[in-house]
This record gives structure tokens, sequence and C-alpha cells, in this order.
């Protein structure tokens, strides 16, 4: 990134995982708004931090940014404890919606928060190439109180940009953003995870962490459900698979199911499935032997099997059975 | 960073809105006296006699009358937004998540606030001075006890009734920064401000505060009075400078053992 050699930071310890959080706990008076929380981001990850409203997200990225003190646990930066002076040096971000000085342009708010990082030389150029990025040149020199939700959200991106971060920490960065906000957004984050910045983003949509994180962490009630590659935590919510069945007949076909395996019958009617009337599609979940025995059965039994669908749960459903209890 | 704190100042209604009644309230009194002939009584304010005589009496009434209420009050409404105006704004978040530190970012707005009540000062004395003078003309003073007071003088006095004056504000914004910095609440800090100011007056008026009423921050606004007599009357002007910085350090020290631990939400 533009000027990185002259910022003059110390070389970082190769190796050393950009971000951790150990036993990291927050209540507000009884109430546990995050629970020990142990959570590790690898240098060069895009880090998926995932949970319903209220998991606790915002106040875990209060905590890593130093806005809120730990009721118990640590945040580490790159190996260091970050209540070390300068400890967040190299990190930058930003938690709920980005607040700015309304009465001031876009270009005098970050005037004023590179001055308040210490930044005097070449801050214009700095800011244009940030305001550059975002799609904010045009528009840096309205009052931010004129600005669209999605214009603050871009400013808040830009704002954190321009402290030349290795680690950029964004709750929720594509919230309040139309499509084609999102899809710029989420370009922006791959192509500066290709220049080597480790991105650790809060989310509820898991459609989202899954574009663009190659790890993932998911929250519920301030505790970690899950961590680990995107892969892996995908494989282990989905867990084993659901098919839908079109019969000759529909009742023998459940009455021998239910005798003669160990499937169970989804309640619930299914989507359908295309050219079969819905009330004459099963739902099903196999038992240990997967599809086979159930096909033998009703086979066997002269049942006409017509289809048998196997169908993945969408990705809310996903989402959903990782955040329930 | 303290130039961007005076520049956000400068684009905030708030601080006009202090600013011009500071500069409003000696024209406007100006003008009523031109236009009514009538003035305070002798007795009720400092020189009320030679009101209409000499131009250097102006600003003194105006001083009289403003610390009062008025500027105590100027000065709560743009302390009292300090740190809650930020915190409600959701900038100060913003803000502290940059490399300035906390104690750092505390000091630069302590500053603002104290150079901004010193301005409110100065524009206060300031346009009643210029007012006197081009209305009413400056002469030398006569003093009370009959001996007359260079325009020059006088002048130099007035300075200093308004510096005297403005330690016990500069305490008043101490102890609003205290409650804008434990609250976050900017209209709660400034009502809360105001309250603070009538009900000192209102407890040392009933003569409920016993041997604390010296020490009262808001009966140090009139201690000023005293650089008028002749000799000058010491022992009450230096009392209301210690007394002064006693509650500005206090309230100071204690809003910033608040500001640098508090938790940052909203
Ligand atoms: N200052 C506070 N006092 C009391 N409870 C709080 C406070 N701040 C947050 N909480 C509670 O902590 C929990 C976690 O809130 P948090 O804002 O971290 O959730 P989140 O995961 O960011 O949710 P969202 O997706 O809605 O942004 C919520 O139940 C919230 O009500
Ligand atoms: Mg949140």
């Amino acid at each position: 990134m533009a000027g990185k050699s002259a910022s003059g930071k110390a070389p970082l310890e190769s190796g050393a995982p950009a971000l951790r959080l150990l036993g990291l706990s927050k209540r507000f008076g009884n109430f546990a708004a995050v629970e020990r929380l142990d959570l590790t981001v690898r240098k060069g990850d895009v880090y998926g931090f995932l949970g319903p409203n209220g998991s606790g997200k915002s106040t875990t990225i209060r905590m890593i940014l130093g806005l809120i003190r730990p009721s118990a646990g640590e945040v580490r930066i790159f190996d260091r404890p970050s209540t070390v002076p300068g400890a967040r040096e190299n990190v930058a971000g930003f938690v709920e919606a980005p607040g700015f000085y309304e009465y001031l342009s876009g270009w005098n708010n970050l005037r004023m928060l590179a001055a308040a990082d210490g930044r005097s030389r070449d801050v214009a150029s700095l800011l244009r190439w940030a305001l550059e990025i975002v799609g904010l040149a045009g528009r840096a020199n309205d009052r931010v109180g004129a600005y669209s939700q999605g214009m603050k959200q871009r400013l808040a991106i830009a704002s954190a940009l321009i402290r030349q971060p290795e680690l950029l920490i964004l709750d929720e960065p594509t919230n309040g953003l139309d499509p084609a906000g999102m899809r710029d957004v989420r370009d922006l984050i791959r192509r500066l995870s290709a220049e080597g910045l480790t991105i650790f983003l809060s989310s509820h949509l898991l459609a989202e962490v899954e574009q663009l994180c190659n790890r993932v962490a998911v929250i519920s009630r301030g505790r970690l459900i899950v961590e680990g590659d995107l892969r892996e935590v995908v494989e282990h919510a989905r867990g084993r698979l659901e098919y839908h069945l079109v019969t000759g007949d529909p009742a023998r076909a459940r009455q021998l199911l239910e005798s003669r395996t160990d499937a169970m019958i989804l309640d619930g009617s299914s989507e359908g499935i295309e050219s079969f009337a819905p009330q004459d599609v099963l739902r099903i979940s196999p038992g240990e032997g997967g599809a086979g025995p159930v096909v033998k059965v009703l086979v066997e039994e002269g049942v006409e099997v017509l289809a048998l669908v196997p169908v993945h749960p969408g990705l809310e459903e996903t989402f959903l059975r990782l955040t329930e209890d | 960073m303290l130039f961007w704190e005076l520049f956000k100042l400068s684009r905030q209604r708030r601080t006009y809105l202090g600013l011009g009644a500071a500069a409003l309230v000696p024209i406007i009194f100006v003008a009523a006296i031109e236009i009514t002939h009538q003035g305070p009584e002798a007795g009720d304010a400092p020189f009320a006699a030679q009101l209409f005589s000499n131009g250097l009496v102006i600003p003194l009434i105006t001083l009289a009358f403003g610390s009062f209420v008025m500027l105590p009050a100027i000065v709560v409404l743009v302390a009292g937004d300090t740190v809650a105006g930020e915190a409600s704004a959701g900038t100060l978040k913003t803000i502290l998540s940059r490399s300035i530190g906390r104690t750092r970012f505390f000091l630069v707005k302590v500053a603002a606030v104290a150079l901004y009540t010193l301005a409110v000062l100065v524009v206060f004395a300031g346009v009643g001075l210029l007012a006197g003078w081009l209305v009413v003309g400056l002469k030398p003073l006569a003093g009370p006890d009959g001996t007359p007071i260079p325009v020059g003088e006088g002048i130099a006095l007035i300075w200093a009734c308004a510096g005297v004056l403005a330690l016990p504000l500069l305490a008043l914004a101490a102890v609003v920064v205290f409650l804008s910095a434990a609250t976050h609440n900017s209209t709660a800090s400034v009502v809360g401000g105001i309250v603070f100011v009538l009900l000192l007056r209102l407890v040392s008026g009933l003569g409920l505060t016993g041997f604390l009423d010296p020490y009262l921050i808001t009966n140090q606004f009139d201690a000023w009075l005293n650089l008028l007599r002749q000799p000058v009357d010491w022992p009450p002007v230096v009392r209301a400078i210690w007394v002064s910085v006693l509650w500005m350090v206090g309230f100071f020290l204690g809003a910033w053992g608040i500001f640098v631990r508090r938790d940052i939400l909203g």
C-alpha cells in the first residue's frame, strides 16, 4: 500500500497470529454479552465473525478496538497484549454505524482523523487515495450530514484505510449498502486481502462470509459455537442430508418407512419438486445406511419410486442450525 | 489537534449562540440606556452614577450583570457538550479508535473549552468597552473616594476584573466537563450545570451554607467587584483565586479519571 515503507513501523515477527482473543468476556451488570471467547486470526486471513443480532459481535469488536474494557480475558494483537502502549498502531476499523462530524465535510473528517493519528506528512495524497478506493472522491467536500448511509459506510472504510493498517476490523461492513454497494465493498475486501491485509469482519449473513472468508467463527449469545476453516464449519453445520421422495403410493411408502427402516419422515410440506404435487412429496431424513435401505424396502414391496432427490439445507437454514440451541 | 478542536467549535451553532449573546447584550444595554435614559440606581451597580457620562462604566455594569447568570450559562452551554456531544454523535468511538491517547484527547478538549470561556469574556467586556467608547465616550473615572482614575488605568482595571471573573468561570467549566464525562449526556450536563449554579446561589442566599459559604464557587463570581474599591480589598480577591483553582483542579482531575476509564458505548 502507498507509503507503507515510509511509515516507520517496526517489522513484525512473522508467524505470530494477527489477533488472538483469550478467554475474552464482557458483562454489563449481570448480563454476559461476551463469554470466554477464544479465537485466533492468522496473518492473511479474511476472518468471518458470524452471529445473529445481539450475539456479542459489536461488543467483541469494541474490546478489540480498545473502546471498552474486558471484564476478563485478553486481546493480543500481533502477539502483544493490547494494553501495551502502541499495540493497536497497526490496527484500524470501526464498530457499528460509523460516527462522523456531520457538520464537517467528509474530507475534513478524514483530515482530522489523520491528525488524531499523528500523521502530518502527505495527508492530502493519502486521503485522495483512500477516497478514490471507496468511490467517494467526487463527494468529499460535501457535509457528512448530507451523505447517505451507504456513503457514510464507505467513508468509514476510507477512514480505516488512511491508517494504513495491517489488520482491518470491520463491523458489518455491508450494512446499509445497496446490492451494487455490497458488491463494491466485497470486491474491495478481496482486493485488500490480496494486497496482504488481514481482515476480521463481522456479519450476520452466512452467504457474505462464505463469499469472502477463509476462516470463520460463529457466536451465539456471547459464546463461541464453532471456529475453523469455512468449509469444515459449513459441512459440520449441514450435517446429514435430507431427501425429497416421490412414490406412486405415498401413504403406503410412509407406512413402510416407519415400520421397516430407521428413516425419519420430516413434517411440513416441502417446496415440492417440479412436476409433482406437493402432497405427493415426502421429506425424509434417512437413517444410518443412507438412502439405500429406503429404496430397497420400497422396491421389494412393489412401491414405485418416481424420484429421490437429495436436498442441501440452504445457507440460512445452516446458519440457524449453528446458532440455535 | 487543538486546531481541529477549535475548528469543530467554529462549525457549531451553539458556539455562536454563546459568543453572539456575549456580543449582543452590551450592545442592547447601551441602546437601552440611550433610548430610555434610565439605568441602575447608584449603589446597585459599580459607578452607576457616571453611567451617562463615562463609557468606561458600561463594561463594568454589564460584567456585574453578566456574572450573575448569563456568563455562567454560556460557559455551561459549551462545556456540557464537550464529551457528551461526541459520545451521543458516535464520534467519540471514531476518534478513540485512532492513535491519539485518551489523556491527550481529553486535554485538547479541555483546552478548547478554556479558550472558549476566555473568548466569551473578551467579547463581552470588549464589546461593552467599544460601545461605551463609541456611544458615551471615555474619560477619567471618578473613583469611589473621589480620586480620578485615568482612562488607561480604567481600561486596565476592566481587564483585571474580567481576569478575576475568568477563574471561577473556568472552575465552573471544569464542573460541567466533569458532568459531561460522567453522564455522556449533553442535555443533562447543561441543565445540571445551570441547576448547580442556581442551587448554590439559593442555599447561599438562604444562609444554609454556614462556614462553607465563602468557598462556594458561585460566591466567587462577584469577587472582582472588590478590585474597584479604593484601596483595593484584596482578601476576597485572593480567596476567589485559590478557591477557583481548587475547584478547577479537583473537577478537572475527576473528569479526566472518568474519561480515560469509561467504556465507550453508543
Ligand atoms: N451498554 C450495554 N448495556 C447492556 N447491555 C448491552 C450493552 N451493549 C450491548 N449490550 C447487550 O449485549 C448483547 C450483545 O450486543 P452486541 O451489540 O455486541 O451484539 P451484535 O452481535 O453486534 O448484534 P447486531 O447484529 O444486532 O449488531 C446484546 O444483548 C445487547 O443488548
Ligand atoms: Mg453489532
